[in-house]
Parts: structure tokens; C-alpha cells; sequence
């Protein structure tokens, strides 16, 4: 049976574990062998490039020739900056074999693994291709705008990614398990990430325009793939409707609890209560957010 | 405290600078499409074209290398295939590299405090990462509910075990070894 390697990344073990349980809660129930990556370590989220470049690449194909010294041909990796470093390093690589060497001396490992890199999106999509799926709850008067966000898709030529200016990926996987997805324009704008620690009005106003289209498409939830889109979509929230007098109520759910609970997940392995909109009322008490 | 290693423009550089300006022609779908421009002072049309002219002054002393996030909408939808994006983290870098960066600019000093945190624990521990980065920048009470809320769910560790650390501290030396002998 195929093993996949899980690197779960430093947002999955803190702000996000939510989203790690929930993964890994789903792929327990659909039987894909996921196995946490020993000794892994930050993939430079990207900032360790202002440093040194040599530095920013190295950091992520060093996790990659772990996972192969263990045996793994292919990583999963949930978090869209994760997945974003990993893929980039690969770019990079490809496009300027020159760096080889001097690469592979640092990380101390050979380069030419192979090792594949995967969103949880495009590995589900590829583990239950042509599988019939047994639908436990009923999620029918869902109406979800799926948020994809910046990484995941862009640039094309690094990620190769679905469409990047209309993904359908999550839309695809969520409809499977009968949810009903709106079209709508924001799915792949910027929610200014980080930008909130410099100026959180830009970074509301920014966040405000996501809930509002999807409002405005009739979603009454929003599907996230990544945990700085899912802090500023949810867990500032209650500052948008602070700031705008808005009166959002947008649950804001990563896509593998959506599935997870459609699929039988019980509620206490997705971390629902974790949420900042507390989204009970839309799910009804099935979900009762047990704390686990 | 490991301090952020300067390293020359070596010739690991070198592929950075391919990233080129050139074939630029101001059609400025970038700012168009981007969600920070409003909050620039040079427009990322602007600073193309400056880098362009080989002028670096007004874009290393520009609040719009900072304000980037690197959302990639540029360099997605740019017709010349020019890397936009990559030119900001070029600047960026080059400004950090030079000793160009304001105290008071937030997300320097918070990258700085990111890569401190990730000499000490491997991984990113958020939790003395805000502290961190909160100390540095004086900034005690930015996002005190925010916190509240999370560390009220649950969402943010008290406990950071530095695992991982030695692995990235031995690559984060081979590396320093490396560009001291390129430099």
C-alpha cells in the first residue's frame, strides 16, 4: 500500500491544528497511509531567502531528502507557504541546474530523488478518483465559496496548480460529498497574509471584501486550504464587523473538516470548537463542538 | 543568539539577477492586480521600472518593498513573463543585505525575530515568535484579543520543544561555511 510523507509544517502544530486533525482524522477514515515525517523542520516560510538565498532553498529540499531518506516518493503538505517553499525550490532547481552541486553539499544528499510534493487537494483527488464515497451526513444546505488564496495556485509556471485564476479543485472534492458550491470572483485575491501585523485596517479592508462576495454569491460558508487565510478569515472577523459594521457570521472551514464530517468523521476529530465563528448553528448538533 | 549572517553578494546571487526587469513595457496590469498597492508609495509598475532605468535608490528606499506580501498576482498575470514578485524579494534582500532597513519597519523586524526563533527551535514556535517580535518592535498590545482568542481555543503553544533545531542548525552552518569560502 502506498505511504505517503506528512509534513505538517510549523502552522499545523499550533494555529492550525485543526486543520491537522482533521486531515489526518480523514485520511484515517478513507484508509491512505499518512505518516508524519520524522525530524522535519521549518521550510524558511520564505523569509530566510532576505538572508541568503542559499539558505531559503536549501531549508525546504533539506525536508524533501529526509522524507526520501526514509523511504517516501511523495510529500503531502497542507500549508499553501509550505507547499509554495517546497515547489519553488524545485523551480528553482530545474531552472538552474548550475546550483546543484553547491546544494547538494549543504543539505548533504543527493538532488536527483524525485521526490513529488502534494497538496492534500491534489493527493484526495487522486486517491479517490473512480471511488465511490459513503455520504454519513447530509451537508446539503451548504452553500460554500471555496478560497483558495495566493500560494496554492500561483505562479503557475512554480506550482502548476489547477487554474490559477479559477481552481475548481476544492469545489470538485466538495461537491462529492453533495456540498453545494457558489461561483464567485475572490477566490483566488489576497487576504494580506502577514500584512497584518503592519497595518491591520489594509488587511481587514482586504478581508472584508473576501466575505462580502462570498456573502454576496450566497455562500453561507467559506472553504480554506491554508492557516493564515483561515485567521484572517475567521478569527478576525468579529474585528471586520468591529470595523465595517458589518454583521458577518461566516463560518470559515478548512475544506478537510467539510469532507471529514461528511465522510463520518466523528465531530471530535475535526476541532470545530476551535473556530472563532462558531459554526454550530449552520451544522446543526451533529457538530457539536466537543473539545478533544 | 544566532545573529542573521550577512552574506556577500556572492555568486549564489548570481541566478537571483537573472531575474530581469527588461522586458517590461509599463502596461501595469501588476498594479492593476495587486492588493497592496494602495498601501505603496511606488506603484510595483514603478518599481519595475526604475530597476529597469538600473536605478536601485528609490526602490530600496521605498515603502513598497516592505509592503509586498508576495501574493504572486504580478507575476502570474504579467504578459512579458516578467517575475515581479522576485524582483521585490530581490530588492528586499538587497536592502536587508546593505544595512538599508528603517528600525521602526515591522515586517523586517519580524523577519529578523522569524529567523532568530528558527535558530533556537527549528520550527517556527509562535508563541515566543510574537513575543519576539512584539519586544522588537515596541509594539506590546497590536492583536492582544486576537491572541486571546486563539490561546482561548487552544491554538497557541505555551510548551515549545525545539525539535528539528539540530538538523537546521548544521544545514544553517554548512551554509554560513559555504558563502564564507564563495563570498
Amino acid at each position: 500500500m502506498k505511504r505517503y510523507a506528512y509534513y505538517p509544517g510549523c502552522s499545523l502544530e499550533t494555529m492550525a491544528c485543526e486543520y491537522d486533525a482533521s486531515f489526518r482524522n480523514l485520511c484515517g477514515q478513507l484508509g491512505i497511509a499518512v505518516e508524519e515525517m520524522r525530524d522535519w523542520f521549518c521550510c524558511g516560510a520564505g523569509m530566510l531567502g532576505n538572508l541568503s538565498p542559499l539558505l531559503g532553498l536549501a531549508t525546504p529540499l533539506k525536508n524533501l531528502a529526509l522524507a526520501h531518506e526514509r523511504g517516501f516518493s511523495e510529500v503531502v503538505a497542507p500549508c499553501s507557504a509550505c507547499y509554495s517553499q517546497f515547489k519553488r525550490a524545485g523551480h528553482e532547481l530545474q531552472e538552474h541546474p548550475e546550483l546543484r552541486g553547491q546544494l547538494e553539499e549543504v543539505i548533504e544528499y543527493p538532488l536527483d530523488h524525485g521526490v513529488e510534493v502534494l497538496h492534500p487537494l491534489e493527493m484526495l483527488e487522486r486517491e479517490l478518483e473512480g471511488r465511490a464515497l459513503k455520504v454519513e451526513s447530509d451537508l446539503g444546505h451548504l452553500r460554500v465559496a471555496c478560497y483558495y488564496g495566493c500560494l496554492l495556485t500561483r505562479p503557475p509556471k512554480v506550482v502548476n496548480f489547477d487554474d490559477c485564476e479559477d481552481p475548481r479543485s476544492m469545489e470538485r472534492l466538495l461537491e462529492r460529498v453533495g456540498i453545494t458550491t457558489v461561483n464567485w470572483t475572490r477566490k483566488t485575491f489576497c487576504c494580506g497574509a502577514f500584512y497584518a501585523m503592519v497595518n491591520p485596517s489594509k488587511v481587514l479592508e482586504l478581508t472584508r471584501d473576501i466575505l462580502a462576495d462570498a456573502a454576496a454569491a450566497g455562500a453561507n460558508a467559506l472553504a480554506v486550504a491554508c492557516p493564515v487565510c483561515h485567521l484572517n478569515l475567521d478569527a478576525r472577523q468579529p474585528e471586520v464587523n468591529q470595523a465595517y459594521g458589518t454583521d458577518f457570521s461566516l463560518p470559515v472551514f478548512y475544506f478537510t473538516q467539510l469532507l471529514g464530517h461528511a465522510l463520518g468523521v466523528p465531530a471530535e476529530g475535526l476541532g470545530l470548537w476551535r473556530h472563532v465563528v462558531d459554526p454550530q448553528p449552520l451544522l446543526g448538533a451533529s457538530a457539536a463542538p466537543v473539545r478533544a | 543568539m544566532a545573529q542573521p549572517a550577512i552574506a556577500g553578494e556572492g555568486s549564489f546571487l548570481a541566478h537571483l539577477r537573472s531575474v530581469s526587469p527588461n522586458a517590461c513595457f509599463q502596461c501595469n496590469r501588476c498594479t492593476a492586480g495587486c492588493p497592496l498597492a494602495p498601501a505603496m508609495d511606488l506603484t510595483p509598475a514603478q518599481v519595475v521600472h526604475y530597476l529597469l532605468l538600473g536605478d536601485w535608490e528609490p526602490a530600496l528606499r521605498s515603502q513598497s518593498i516592505w509592503a509586498c506580501v508576495h501574493c504572486e498576482t504580478c507575476t502570474a498575470r504579467c504578459p512579458q513573463q516578467v517575475d515581479i514578485s522576485g524582483l521585490f524579494h530581490l530588492a528586499r534582500a538587497r536592502a536587508w543585505r546593505n544595512g538599508r532597513v528603517a528600525p521602526d519597519q515591522a515586517i523586517a523586524t519580524y523577519f529578523a525575530s522569524f529567523i532568530e526563533n528558527l535558530y533556537i527551535y527549528g520550527r517556527a514556535a509562535e508563541l515566543p515568535l510574537t513575543v519576539i517580535s512584539k519586544m522588537k518592535s515596541e509594539n506590546y498590545l497590536g492583536d492582544f484579543t486576537l491572541g486571546m482568542r486563539l490561546i482561548s481555543r487552544g491554538r497557541l503553544n505555551f510548551l515549545n520543544i525545539p525539535r528539528g533545531a539540530a538538523r537546521y542548525r548544521r544545514l544553517y552552518e554548512r551554509v554560513r561555511q559555504q558563502e564564507a569560502q564563495t563570498a
